[in-house]
């Protein structure tokens, strides 16, 4: 199947290719990388490698619009994290920065062009309590968007609603796994918790591992149910596997720490995606198909659909289809079925009111 | 009882400007991109803490040198204002 | 080439496929099949070069979307690459919703600018800017202004280069509302305004075409000299206020479209506005005191 955005995948993983692409090339390109949230990496990618000027000015304009607003949003995240470690350092308790946060933190190069929502932390469920009442103190308020949402959180999910600042309006979900509580995998936020590593500077904040920034961002994609994320997603991932794939040890680290947090799915579909789209070289080992049932294999085509879906020209008839069975395999992994049921049926007839309303 | 001194946060990335002829300032607080207008003292107030400067006691005497009434309540008003927005911090006097 | 070197029914069909269209610096790739809009092009961008183009900034559509509302009370839908920001509007609004479509592709997008919400003119070189207020009779002034031989750089959304701190030319219609259509209309006859757009959501909704000589001079950029907030009020005589530097940075701040995105950057560019602009209130009745107060301003 030739690949509608060859030329976006590839300038994701050879930024100079940027140097040589024509004008038409750069029109699609743009649609592309602006549908996949992806324009600001670009920008920041293309500075990386000191070639901006030979970019027609046009396209570097469209670029470099971007990436200072995605910049601007690091330094409204960094700011966050600094009044966060001040409301929560009482708790005397690790908080664990995960993804956005994390690359934010630790200045790493999959936050360069990234933009930011929201931010997630993570805390032992003995301090979820005392923590949200610290975070109410300080200014938060949590978001449900009705009573509905409020009990899916709370009581199917045993997580805390997302919370919204009410002066600065910054976003910031408070987890206590990496999974909700109900999914049907368990993993092991406490081994996490064990291995992560204080950021200097700060009084209780912490990012995990290398090894688990990685478990995490792949449990993250594979378990969303919405995929116009996916490919900026699996940009992040590149990223954070880049400075250690020549590491020696290093896959055999990864793929043992996958096993002890349970999160070798995840790690395997994401590997396959990196591999067949961004041509991330891979032990042969390391990517061999999953032993036993039959839904995996099909599950890599549908992913690679679900995170190909962002734009028109990379669709197919095939994407809808995927996007459905995706939605409800994310709900699934999330939810046991006698709440799964309900819910969804809840979902869509929301869905189907605001539809009717706007025809109106 | 020894006074609280105060600073600008190392990382706040203060840019303020008041226009020849008038009495207000505009400040851009960098670490929080937000953007505000500040009375004439309070400007004041932070290029004294810019130049180095970290006692209230002795800028408060500025004030009253230069006519300033009330210079206490003003002085007080300056400094709650600037901590409430984050652009000043408490230091340590010793 | 210009637009109004194609032959109508050549416009027409090429803008079903897609028409490549320049203004100020963004090539949109405008597409759609409503009469209206094949209208609407042809009489307020006459001047405007066009394609075909090898790369745009925004690939735009006006369609009548999917489902019987294709010709029951039939709607229209703006879209820029498939995605739609607004609700759908009654077909006959077509041209009036591609105009808000444009705007709000540059105001929601264009980061290489500072973008104010203000109206901006030059003349002898030096560029007023308009703030936006409601109340302001903005739209009606810039028309006015622009009739009166004012280049018209915008009348919406103010571009500051990041790169120079100059003013950015769009040169795209005036947008007149209610009473500012009849206005303008009876103000000059070389008023050229396009189809009114009756019940719009802002009543009224009629688009003025710019002078050639602005179109043309689109590529020019301007240096801002003066910043002017004009207060319309029933009856009164032109009086003119100071206006503090410090209160108008912090308007034009919160009015500006992207002020907060850009974060030091945008502190800089407008405060170096402030810098090179003169900056005063106006309460005004008559047109003709106005036009005749910004003549003075700027000889």
């Amino acid at each position: 199947m030739k690949l509608g955005c060859a030329e976006l995948i590839h300038a994701l993983t050879q930024p100079t290719s940027m140097a040589s692409l024509s004008p038409t090339q750069w029109d699609l390109l743009l649609r592309q990388a602006r549908a996949a949230g992806l324009l600001a990496r670009l920008a920041a990618l293309a500075q990386q490698e000191k070639n901006v000027d030979q970019l027609p000015k046009q396209a570097w304009h469209i670029l470099e619009g971007d990436l200072t607003f995605a910049q601007q949003q690091a330094t409204a995240a960094r700011y966050e994290l600094r009044l966060l470690d001040r409301t929560l350092k009482k708790l005397d308790t690790p908080v664990l920065l995960l993804k956005g946060g994390a690359y934010v933190a630790l200045n790493h190069a999959a936050s360069a062009g990234r933009f930011m929502t929201d931010i997630d932390i993570l805390i032992t469920k003995a301090h979820l309590q005392d923590a949200e009442s610290a975070l109410t103190a300080a200014g938060w308020m949590t978001h449900s968007k009705d009573a509905y949402d409020e009990r899916y959180y709370r009581a199917w999910m045993h997580e805390l609603p997302p919370m919204r600042h009410m002066s600065r309006h910054t976003l910031l979900d408070v987890h206590h796994n990496l999974l909700p509580e109900t999914a049907r995998i368990r993993t092991h936020p406490e081994q996490v918790l064990a291995s992560a590593h204080r950021l200097p500077g700060y009084h209780c904040l912490y990012v995990p591992d290398h090894l688990d920034l990685i478990l995490h961002s792949a449990t993250h994609l594979v378990y969303e149910g919405e995929w116009g994320h996916g490919l900026r997603d699996l940009s992040d991932l590149y990223l954070l596997f880049a400075p250690h794939v020549h590491e020696a040890g290093f896959w055999q680290h990864l793929l043992a720490r996958a096993h002890e947090l349970n999160l070798q799915n995840p790690l395997h579909y994401v590997l396959v995606q990196l591999q067949t789209l961004f041509g991330l070289s891979v032990p042969v080992a390391v990517a061999r198909p999953l032993p036993g049932r039959g839904v995996p294999y099909l599950m890599t085509p549908v992913i690679r659909l679900g995170v190909l879906s962002f734009h028109a020209s990379c669709r197919t008839w095939l994407t809808p289809v995927a996007e459905f069975v995706l939605y409800v395999r994310s709900h699934w992994l999330r939810m046991p079925p006698h709440l799964l049921i309900p819910h969804l049926l809840y979902k869509a007839w929301k869905r189907r009111v605001s539809e009717k309303k706007s025809q109106d | 009882m020894r006074t609280l001194h105060w600073r600008i946060p190392p990382d706040a990335s203060l840019i303020w400007h008041c226009w020849p002829g008038e009495h207000e300032y505009v400040l851009y607080h960098g670490a929080a991109n937000q953007t505000h207008q500040l009375a004439e003292t309070a400007g004041l107030f932070l290029a004294f803490l810019a130049s180095g400067e970290s006692d209230p006691d002795h800028f408060q005497r500025m004030l009253r040198d230069e006519g300033i009434e009330q210079p206490e309540e003003v002085l007080a008003h300056i400094l709650e204002a600037l901590h409430q927005l984050d652009v000043i911090e408490p230091i340590d006097a010793a | 080439m210009r637009l109004s070197d194609i032959p109508a029914a050549a416009l027409t069909e090429r803008i079903a496929a897609g028409l490549g269209l320049q203004t100020g610096p963004f090539r949109f790739l405008v597409q759609s099949s409503e009469a209206g809009v094949a209208r609407g092009l042809s009489q307020l961008y006459a001047d405007f070069e066009v394609g075909p183009f090898d790369l745009h900034d925004f690939h735009v559509s006006i369609r009548r979307p999917a489902g019987l509302r294709r010709w029951i009370r039939p709607q229209v839908e703006f879209a820029m690459d498939g995605f739609s920001p607004f609700i759908p509007l009654p077909a006959d609004h077509a041209f009036a919703q591609l105009e808000w479509g444009m705007n709000w592709c540059i105001a929601a997008h264009a980061h290489h600018y500072l973008m104010l919400h203000a109206a901006v003119l030059e003349k002898n070189g030096q560029a007023v800017i308009l703030p936006g207020d409601p109340g302001a009779g903005k739209s009606t002034l810039t028309a006015a202004l622009v009739l009166s031989g004012w280049r018209l750089l915008s009348d919406e959304i103010t571009l500051i280069d990041r790169d120079d701190g100059q003013i950015v030319p769009l040169a795209r219609p005036v947008s007149l509302k209610n009473a500012s259509i009849d206005i303008i209309r009876s103000f000059s006859q070389a008023a050229s305004i396009g189809e009114t757009a009756l019940d719009t959501h802002k009543g009224s909704v009629a688009h003025l075409r710019p002078m050639p000589d602005s179109v043309l001079r689109m590529d020019e950029k301007a240096q801002p000299r003066h910043i002017v907030f004009p207060r319309w009020k029933s009856q009164a005589l032109l009086t003119r206020h100071p206006q503090d530097k410090a209160s108008a940075f912090i308007h034009l701040a919160s009015h500006a479209f992207n002020y907060n995105l850009l974060g030091p950057l945008a502190f800089r560019l407008t405060k170096n506005t402030l810098d090179t602009c003169t900056c005063q209130r106006i309460w005004y009745s008559q047109l003709d005191d106005a036009l005749a107060f910004f003549s003075e301003l700027v000889a």
